[in-house]
């Protein structure tokens, strides 16, 4: 017994001499400098579980949208801004693989705890990442554990994870990250980068005290981590390195943000309650609207009204045809006539416009009304299919949920009681908000050009693309001159500012500082389009200004490029006055020229106005509400690229219809059709751009999408900048799912020192262990392949060649 | 003329034809097929200089041959060729532009087919060589939250280009002991079907 208690005494001492040295052995830089965060592997359950729990309910069944919505409800609901809820779900969006499940495991290929995994202790597991945010070792994932237990739930619970990131967030040791974040307000300035931006940044961490060069985000930081100015530990603290934070985590808040702006409301946590009012929307109605004007004007301040008992829908379309309307036109007419045709709609499209939003409403008819009206009310929902601009307000259902207290007993049975006026008006309401109403349309109201003779000559062209705008051009204005005209009239500069000058400065007078004292003059609060510059006779005459420009723009999140040079250069002959026509011009434009840079700029403004539309991406799982045809889902670039390709890589030589997977040649016979036939072989199932444009027009990204030739459809996409963002020189970390890239000309290779001539394209899938999906061509040897998916070598062989990344804006 | 005499004739025509016919396959022979960018080139084979346009074949004797093609304002390209009778070589080739002018003439639509094939080819012999040599690189580059996973220069095998080595780069965590990082990257390559045993792995701190 004695010699047991001098081991006991022995052991006891041993321990308490190195049980700190197992801290400190291995990050002593760390601990001397900061404040522990997270590691306390002795101490797991130092922290009190219930502090910062709240026991949160919410629906596990809901899709990866519908997580999302609940993440920035529970955070703005604890107070914080939309853009930093939005900042954490950019975050969490990276680290659970785009997948918001909570169930998420790190293997390879992903898979998923299931309670069977729970239960046996086999997830979570140390060393494995688990969950939304990937907690990987005990020290985080024993205490998500003991939150779980306390609450009575799973660890996999969605409620339980989100609790136990606000558990987290809310320790000492990130006191500072979350004193920044409460601070970040939706319209914070932050230099370049934008509140959801910084609050990605920052949620993410920007240690200064760690050691690894490539290990925190101040590696050759990006202006927008310079701007936001962080320098301690986040909540993340991946090795993801400043370009991958900012591009990923922070891109993915910000396009977060812009879905959700106007439908929760920071620090509340509440949906639907933004504030709009009805200056830019007319509604166009019959006897329901007309008794419920009081209620429209109450919710809608400003709305323009035209109603009227016993109009019938065609009325409404005559109306709409000699009325100036505004920018979003809600058409609640119909109970006047149940015959509804879908012709009707399409009328009432085209009196309209497409770049006009549309309203309808459905029709009620309670019971012993004289229709039910099902026929229009099939019409207006198919028509929301069928047309990107109509959506529906849903007066049928509001009303028929409680038709004795909202709809009058008598009366036709079809006039709402006073409590459904109001529910009329709010059944509007809530549409709009959910909806948007429409900013995005490109008349030019809120654009002011500062140009020289280009912009002078092309006036009457742009006016007509862009009536509203307001040009201020001279010939042989210079860059300083337009500046100084900038900084005059910046109090009165419109929201985006469009600066198509430098053909009158030589090389060497633009500078870095003149272009940042311009976007100091425009300010982080427009957006400022710079035009690039061309002479056709010498294409380098402006390449230092070209460059300057295309800086600025990586630089600074609120400048955008219109490629002028690009533009022209497509066909200089015909856009641009060349010696035979004026001798020693080469820089203005003919007729169609100038047609042509007035389209760049509107292009330009178009895709602007429209990114908030999200592209069409596609993580790992596939959109069951989607139709899925024989391997081509709708919508879902991705996941039709993954369904055509074989699902494993095909080896070189299996290059023959018979080789391709069905689904791929059922595909291409009905979308992309045509053969290519050398050695009495086709071998067009081989053909990179026709599997790439099989894939994106079979999905109906976009129909018109150049059938084969990778230069073609590079050519195609830059004409085209309303339908597709370019990202050139693209980096591996600048790539999202459903990105296709194209490589097309000659170029030095990466790490080479000979010109190649290349020309290829390929899709991006962001799958780890075969992120790409193409196919390879082969002329001569039958080295060809049909679509497969293949390894990251293949996507590093194509981003190594000066590849641009091509990403679809979903309409 | 009589029967007899056009008969005569028509066996002498058709055994002159057969005698013709048996000689032009009895000569050896051997084809060369071109795949070109520009679609007209210059071809000198064996110093005879010819236009060849993109497509087109050539018939030559079976032998050792030095093909320069040629075009004004591209590089030149230089190949040595050794065909046997009956065989066809094809030749895949993309000259290298030196001029603007040049760029603009392989943006000619007739002849991407080449362009995009020889890309795909020339790709696919790199990365098969790559990846033959060194299967790991099907997974290489790992960029993880804890490490990184790199090819680098071989240090067991400095002179031999086609070995290299995994360079493993550990990003320190407060989470968990360097130790555990790198059970862990070892593990999830392992778990990825490559066996670090067989792999030269350097770890880079």
């Amino acid at each position: 017994m004695k010699r047991f208690k001098l081991y006991l005494c022995v052991s006891m001492l041993l321990f308490s001499v190195f049980a700190p040295l197992k801290a400190l052995a291995y990050d002593v830089d760390f601990f001397s400098s900061n404040d522990i965060l997270f590691y306390n592997p002795d101490a797991v359950d130092c922290i009190d579980s219930a502090q910062y729990s709240s026991a949160t309910d919410v629906d596990n069944s809901a899709d990866k949208e519908g997580k999302i919505k609940i993440m920035l409800e529970y955070f703005t609901g604890k107070g914080l801004s939309l853009a930093v809820a939005a900042g954490i779900a950019g975050n969490i969006e990276t680290e659970s693989a785009h997948t918001f499940n909570p169930a998420i495991l790190q293997t390879s290929p992903y898979t998923y705890a299931t309670d069977a995994d729970l239960a046996a202790g086999r997830a979570p597991k140390h060393g494995q990442g688990f969950g939304l945010a990937q907690w990987t070792w005990d020290s985080r994932q024993k205490p998500l554990v003991k939150l779980a237990k306390d609450q009575g739930k799973k660890a996999t619970d969605y409620g339980v994870q989100l609790d136990y990131i606000w558990q987290e967030m809310n320790y000492n040791s990130l006191s500072k990250m979350m004193q920044r974040l409460k601070a970040i307000k939706d319209t914070s300035p932050f230099g370049s980068a934008s509140a959801p931006m910084a609050a990605a940044i920052i949620f993410h961490g920007n240690n200064p005290t760690r050691t690894h060069p490539e290990g925190i985000i101040w590696d050759n930081p990006t202006q927008q981590v310079k701007d936001v100015n962080f320098h301690d530990i986040g909540f993340e603290g991946s090795g993801d390195k400043s370009t991958q934070v900012t591009y990923n985590r922070g891109k993915q808040a910000e396009e977060i943000y812009k879905r959700y702006k106007g439908k929760i409301t920071s620090g509340t946590g509440a949906a639907g309650t933004a504030k709009i009012d009805g200056k830019d929307i007319t509604i166009i109605g019959d006897s329901i609207t007309d008794g419920s004007k009081k209620e429209l004007l109450a919710k809608l301040p400003g709305v323009a009204i035209d109603s009227k008992v016993g109009r019938q829908f065609s009325t409404g379309l005559e109306i709409a045809k000699t009325t100036t309307l505004r920018n979003t036109v809600v058409f609640a007419l119909g109970t006047n006539n149940s015959n509804l045709q879908s012709k009707d709609i399409k009328t009432l499209v085209d009196t309209v416009g497409a770049g006009k939003k549309i309203v309808l409403l459905t029709n009620y008819g309670a019971p012993g009304a004289a229709s039910d009206y099902a026929n229009n009310n099939k019409v207006i929902k198919a028509a929301a299919q069928t047309y990107s601009n109509i959506s529906v307000a849903d007066w049928a259902g509001a009303a028929g949920a409680n038709e004795k207290k909202y709809i009058q007993p008598a009366n036709l049975r079809v006039h709402p009681t006073a409590a459904g006026q109001q529910l009329f008006a709010e059944t509007i309401y809530n549409t709009l908000v959910q909806n948007g109403t429409n900013n995005t349309t490109v008349d030019g109201s809120n654009v002011t050009i500062i140009g020289a003779s280009i912009a002078d000559r092309s006036k009457e062209n742009i006016l007509e693309k862009l009536p509203k705008v307001k040009i201020d051009a001279k010939p042989g204005r210079e860059f300083a001159a337009g500046l100084e005209i900038a900084k005059k009239t910046a109090a009165t500069l419109r929201d985006i500012v469009v600066f198509a000058v430098g053909t009158n400065d030589t090389n060497g007078e633009i500078t870095e500082e003149k272009v940042k004292a311009l976007v100091d003059t425009v300010g982080n609060d427009r957006k400022l389009v710079l035009l690039t510059n061309y002479n056709s006779s010498d294409k380098n005459k402006y390449i230092n200004n070209n460059k300057i420009f295309k800086n600025a723009a990586d630089s600074y999140s609120n400048v955008v490029i219109a490629d002028w040079a690009d533009a022209a250069d497509t066909d200089p002959g015909k856009y641009i006055l060349g010696d035979s026509v004026q001798p020693t011009d080469n820089i203005h434009p003919t007729d169609a020229g100038k047609q042509l840079f007035a389209d760049t700029v509107y292009n330009t403004l178009y895709g602007m106005l429209n990114q908030n539309d999200s592209s069409y991406e596609s993580p790992s799982t596939c959109d069951s509400s989607n139709d899925v045809i024989n391997g081509v889902v709708a919508g879902d670039i991705v996941q039709t690229a993954k369904n055509l390709a074989l699902p494993t890589r095909v080896a070189d030589g299996k290059f023959r219809q018979e080789d391709a997977s069905p689904a791929y040649v059922a595909a291409r016979q009905q979308y992309n059709p045509g053969t290519y036939v050398l050695g009495n072989i086709d071998r067009a199932y081989s053909d990179c751009g026709r599997f790439v444009s099989t894939v994106i027009r079979s999905s109906g990204a976009d129909p018109d999408y150049p059938v084969v030739v990778a230069s073609e459809q590079l050519a195609y996409v830059k004409k085209h900048p309303e339908k597709f963002l370019l990202i050139p020189h693209a980096k591996f970390e600048d790539l999202k799912p459903g990105d296709v890239l194209i490589i097309s000309g000659t170029v030095v290779p990466i790490g080479k020192t000979d010109k190649e001539v290349v020309g290829h394209t390929l899709i991006f899938t962001g799958d780890k262990d075969n992120p790409i999906a193409e196919a390879a061509l082969s002329k001569t040897d039958n080295s060809g392949r049909v679509p497969s998916v293949q390894s990251r070598g293949y996507l590093d062989w194509t981003l190594n060649r000066d590849a641009t990344a091509v990403r679809i804006i979903k309409k | 003329m009589n029967s007899r005499k056009i008969v005569k004739i028509s066996a002498i025509v058709f055994g002159l034809l057969c005698i013709g016919l048996i000689i032009y396959y009895l000569i050896p022979k051997s084809y060369i097929r071109f795949s070109v960018a520009p679609k007209s080139v210059y071809v000198s084979i064996n110093n005879n200089k010819q236009t060849i346009n993109n497509g087109d074949t050539i018939t030559v004797s079976p032998g050792k041959y030095s093909i320069t093609v040629s075009q004004k304002e591209f590089e030149d390209y230089t190949k040595e060729i050794d065909i046997k009778n009956g065989e066809t070589n094809d030749i895949l080739l993309v000259l290298t532009p030196i001029t603007d002018s040049a760029i603009s003439l392989l943006n000619d639509p007739s002849i991407q087919d080449v362009i995009e094939s020889f890309t795909s080819e020339s790709r696919n012999r790199d990365i098969a060589n790559d990846i033959k040599n060194n299967p790991i690189l099907n997974i290489l580059p790992i960029s993880d939250k804890y490490y990184t996973a790199t090819s680098c220069p071989s240090k067991q095998y400095p002179n031999d280009n086609s070995k290299i080595a995994v360079c493993i780069e550990l990003i320190p965590t407060n989470e968990a002991p360097d130790a555990d990082l790198r059970d862990y990257a070892l593990g999830n390559i392992k778990g990825s079907g490559y066996d670090p045993a067989t792999l030269e792995i350097i770890w880079a701190n």
